[in-house]
């Protein structure tokens, strides 16, 4: 597959056209957050680990590892991050054992910045029901499409999207990584455009925060890293009954003034108080 | 591969002068497909051979490549690559990787490699210009590496000159039984050279049994290198030559060698399901979706159609191809996920055609908004293509995207090199 679009990391990662900044916060009616991000360029995602005690944390820990991995080995393609995607899945099914015979799950949200001809592309992939939007031209876009009864309802024309909040089955998803064995990955290539902004984010963001708040705090011109906070700061005072966590990278583009270098390749500030800066669960 | 050897084993060795696979369980017709794409020293040929059935059914491989300087070394499942890399022993291989792993290098950096694959059915080296055998290592360059050697003093890249040790001929053990190749169109041949454990220097080059050669035509199966390919085995330029290593190695040279930990700092222990846990998780009946894993290889077996693009731009379609200013492609599954082919033209739609492969071959769709004009043929006029409507386009056909963009369509194009 090396005939898709790649990017060599980490050589020509510091000079990519990218900044980005990444929060999360366990919410008001969970004690753990089972959240994992991973932010390092040309790589970010947002991973939901599910499971409760069975080890929900575990999960999005190894999707985080893995792609972390990836990452450090070099080489960074579709075929990179489709291995690394079956890797996860490999990984969490291995945390089975007799006395836990179901295993954990977690989401994939994944934004992986190369160049096809010199044009920046995102590759998304997805597993689950974390999101990835685009922000550009004042317009906020939904790139991925839920694995979950919801969406598929919805798609069936069985359910009207305004009855999602009080659906019984609104969390179930049909496909996580681990938990549901057969999980494909669905995979976009869409323009990497100047000055446009990705958003991922877990269901606790989602769930608390429509379509058009999420718009406005990205119109926002505001750092990546405050308004990822101020995403999840929403996500929290709406209600936060879920973990909930939101990775925002910006294309950086000529004509674009630079006023904010927080989450820029090497980001000087921590995005969370307790853990690094580019991976965690806080 | 200049100056190679091998060590019998199960797997097949496919040798030319810029490629070495080693595979592993590969039928007669593959390694037959793989001897004819090693012709050219094209990685993408490869694979296209070796996946042919599909990413799950791939086999074990370790393949090495050289070409306009570079060195690429692609490894899947147990194969790895050992190789003097600047003076440093470096291991290539896919250890936690689900598909290969490809690294490529500078060749002149390389002072010699080693393929390793599978077990080794005898404690012998035998030389090797080109060809199939079956092997359990492909040793290429004189300072092929032992995983636990010392470091190597190597040259200055490219720098040192070819010696010539002209009277020190490839020794050869002595095959017991010594079976003549015919030109027979067997094109797996298993010689089975019951060498010497201690085997003698045998003054007379030997190219005979174990070196099954191949003709680079691949109709013609079988035929013994002439002396003149054992002359190329020390005429050629390798960085880090020593005359030295012109001799056969010893045999415990090549006990199969234990992998060595990649220095890749972070990488995590490898979870790999043993088949109790499998059967575990499967009895456990969890529930899977529906939705199988969409992965159907390509339809179209032999050539792939190449696109030729009037910007001097080549594509071969081996998959699904979306051309435009900005094409974008949503929530595909990885086998149908296309090749995003870019022009720079204002009057060239963000997503202008599509390019599909089925069982009637090549087909184009125009989704774009100034239209494209089909020449089915050179001296037909250009039709406008209809919108929307899937068209099966002949080789030699001229697809207008613009005025000043145009795609020339070769049914045969991956015969040739391509860059994909």
């Amino acid at each position: 597959m090396s005939a898709h679009p790649t990017l060599d990391s980490p050589q020509s990662a510091a000079s990519l056209p990218l900044s980005f900044g990444a929060a999360s916060h366990p919410g008001t009616v969970r004690r753990v957050n089972e959240d994992g991000w991973y932010a390092e360029p040309p790589v970010f995602l947002v991973a939901d680990g599910m499971g409760g005690h069975r080890a929900g944390d575990v999960a999005s820990a190894i999707v985080v590892e893995s792609f972390e991995a990836m990452v450090r080995r070099g080489s960074v393609d579709a075929a990179a991050v489709e291995a690394c995607i079956g890797q996860c899945q490999e990984r969490i099914q291995a945390l089975v054992t007799d006395e836990s015979p179901a295993a954990p799950g977690s989401t994939l949200v994944a934004a992986v910045y190369l160049l096809e001809e010199g044009v920046g592309y995102w590759l998304l992939a997805n597993v689950g029901d974390s999101r990835a939007y685009v922000w550009q031209q004042d317009q906020l876009e939904q790139l991925s499409h839920d694995h979950s009864v919801v969406q598929e309802l919805i798609d069936a024309g069985e359910l009207d999207p305004v009855d999602v909040p009080t659906h019984p089955e609104r969390h179930v998803i049909t496909r996580a990584l681990g938990a549901v064995q057969n999980s494909p990955a669905d995979y976009s290539l869409v323009p990497a455009t100047a000055g446009s902004r990705v958003l991922l984010c877990s269901d606790g963001v989602t769930t608390e925060l429509d379509d058009a708040t999420l718009a406005r705090l990205l119109a926002d011109k505001r750092s990546d890293h405050e308004t990822a906070s101020t995403i999840v700061a929403a996500a929290v005072e709406a209600g936060g009954k879920d973990n909930a966590t939101a990775v925002v990278v910006t294309v950086r583009g000529a004509g674009h003034t630079d006023e904010n270098t927080l989450g820029t390749a090497h980001p000087s500030a921590p995005v969370t108080d307790t853990e690094p800066d580019r991976r965690g669960r806080s | 591969m200049t100056s190679a050897s091998y060590v019998p084993g199960e797997a097949h060795a496919v040798v030319t002068a810029d490629v070495a696979v080693l595979v592993k369980d590969a039928d007669t017709a593959t390694i037959e497909r793989l001897w004819a794409a090693a012709a050219t020293p094209d990685v993408m040929a490869l694979l296209d051979v070796l996946g042919e059935h599909g990413f799950a059914s791939m086999p074990e491989f370790a393949a090495v490549v050289r070409s306009d300087g570079d060195l690429r070394v692609v490894t899947r499942g147990a194969a790895t690559v050992h190789l003097v890399l600047d003076s440093e022993a470096v291991t290539c291989d896919a250890a936690g990787v689900a598909t290969w792993s490809e690294r490529r290098l500078v060749a002149a950096e390389v002072a010699g490699l080693r393929l390793t694959l599978g077990p080794a059915t005898e404690e012998v080296s035998l030389p090797l210009v080109a060809g199939v055998v079956r092997a359990a290592e492909i040793a290429v360059g004189d300072d092929a590496p032992t995983p636990d050697a010392a470091p190597y003093s190597v040259a200055a890249s490219g720098a040192a000159p070819a010696p010539e040790p002209a009277p020190a001929p490839e020794p050869a053990p002595e095959p017991e039984p010594a079976p003549e190749p015919e030109p027979e169109p067997e094109p797996a041949p298993e010689p089975e050279p019951e060498a010497d454990p201690e085997p003698e220097p045998d003054p007379e080059p030997d190219p005979g049994p174990p070196t099954v050669a191949m003709s680079v035509d691949p109709a013609q199966t079988m035929a013994e290198p002439g002396e003149a390919s054992f002359d190329a085995l020390f005429g050629a330029t390798v960085a880090g030559r020593r005359p030295e290593d012109a001799a056969i190695r010893e045999p415990e040279e090549f006990v199969a060698p234990e992998a060595t930990p990649d220095d890749a700092a972070g990488d995590h222990d490898d979870h790999t399901m043993t088949p109790e846990e499998f059967a575990r998780l499967r009895a456990g009946g969890r529930e899977s979706t529906p939705q199988a894993p969409a992965a159907p290889s390509p339809a179209a077996e032999g050539p792939r159609p190449k696109l030729k693009l009037s910007t001097g731009r080549e594509v071969v379609v081996d998959r699904p191809v979306l051309l435009g200013r900005s094409p974008q492609a949503r929530n595909l599954s990885s086998a149908q996920l296309p090749l995003l082919v870019v022009v720079d033209d204002p009057y060239v739609s963000g997503t202008h055609l599509e390019f599909t492969l089925d069982g009637s071959g090549l087909r184009a769709t125009d989704v774009s908004t100034n239209g494209t004009l089909l020449q089915l043929a050179p001296g037909d006029a250009p039709a406008p293509m209809t919108r929307h409507v899937s068209t099966v386009i002949p080789g030699g056909a001229v697809l207008h995207v613009s005025d000043s963009i145009s795609i020339t369509v070769d049914l045969r194009g991956s015969e040739g090199a391509g860059d994909g």
